[in-house]
């Protein structure tokens, strides 16, 4: 029988290379409705780092991040929200070498990122961090993101 | 299951509203991408990010965009954006490991990328070929009755001698050859279908 190149591959592949990595990733599945609802054409600040209110059930918003910033329900904040389960001085943002650090002031209920309580976190594009009964979804500028215009960008900067 | 569709998928990805054209692309590669990580020295809760941040970047650059081959494969664009979102794990990893130890002043260095692996594309081929051999393994599995994948199995993917396969199913020869062709063609059928959908 002579050989067939794709029986060779089949017998050469390490699935056990991508087959094994297929399940823990269910937790990202569940939140790409949320990610993808932060891109509708009305998203705001999309040039620059900003935090957007995820949840349809709150005024849509969204809070550009320049500089480092306070989250809470205090007027003072940066950032105030209103909401249920959001302490005062609930949490607080700074830039660290290019990486945003979220870290909790010692709020009542804590601060969650991608549903899991944090005391702090660098944050990664498309994090949803949750203060109290609000979620947002933290967003990175697309600062040189773009590619040629209307076509698939090739050029990916690192 | 796919969505059934004649729309290539990266026509679909066009509108971020077209859940099944999403969910279609992270079943597909998310696991070459959390592979590619690993295997670049990220750890697996790295890896998840790296997914993450290279969802978020698709979801910004496929509304509007028209494909154009001439300029470079989908595969090439998706490498690069994979690369670049694991280097920014490893400056996030860095960038941990400097406030950990209270380090002040000075750039983050990029001592632990993977830069001893000079050439990502080569890994990131055969990822990429076994991920779509494993995806179209996946659908044709659910398209023939189980004895007979268990029989293609058994004799083409684990190269097991075929009197070795009709003692562990029972099948005469000719029944295990007729699987196999049977399932190769169908295969065949299913990794064609996958790359073009990726513009391959």
């Amino acid at each position: 029988m002579p050989d067939d190149p794709l029986e060779d591959a089949l017998r050469e592949a390490t699935f056990a290379e991508t087959s094994a990595m297929s399940g823990p990733p269910d937790s990202l599945r569940q939140r790409l409705d949320v990610l993808r609802r932060a891109f509708s054409p009305d998203t705001q600040f999309k040039s620059v780092t900003s935090l957007q209110i995820a949840d349809p059930a709150h005024a849509p918003g969204a809070f550009a991040l320049t500089s480092a910033t306070t989250v809470g329900t205090a007027p003072k904040n940066a950032i105030c929200l209103t909401g249920q389960f959001i302490s005062r001085k609930h949490c607080s943002l700074r830039p660290i070498d290019g990486q945003w650090l979220i870290e909790d002031n010692d709020s009542t209920n804590g601060l969650y990122v991608n549903g899991e309580r944090v005391t702090s976190r660098f944050l990664c594009d498309g994090d949803i961090v949750q203060v109290g009964n609000v979620p947002m979804v933290f967003l990175k500028g697309e600062q040189g993101a773009s590619g040629p215009s209307g076509t698939l960008p090739l050029d990916e900067g690192s | 299951m796919e969505s059934a569709t004649s729309a290539s998928l990266l026509v679909r990805l066009r509108d971020v509203g077209n859940e099944d054209a999403w969910d279609d692309f992270y079943r597909l590669y998310s696991p070459l991408i959390l592979s590619f990580a690993c295997r670049r020295g990220c750890t697996p809760d790295d890896a998840a990010d790296v997914l993450q941040e290279t969802m978020v970047r698709l979801l910004r650059t496929f509304p509007g965009f028209s494909y154009e081959p001439a300029l470079g494969s989908f595969r090439s664009f998706l490498l690069k954006v994979v690369d670049a979102r694991i280097k920014d794990a490893f400056r996030r990893k860095a960038a941990r490991e400097r406030l950990s130890q209270r380090v002040e002043g000075g750039a983050i260095p990029l001592t632990e990328e993977p830069d001893e692996k000079p050439d990502p594309g080569a890994e990131w081929d055969r990822l990429w070929d076994t991920n779509l051999l494993r995806r179209a393994l996946e659908q044709v599995k659910n398209r023939v009755q189980p004895t007979t994948f268990e029989s293609f199995q058994l004799y083409v993917v684990e190269g097991v001698a075929i009197s070795e396969v009709q003692a562990r199913t029972g099948l005469p020869p000719n029944v295990i050859y007729q699987h196999r062709n049977r399932v190769m063609k169908l295969l065949r059928k299913h990794v064609e279908a996958l790359k073009s959908e990726l513009g391959e």
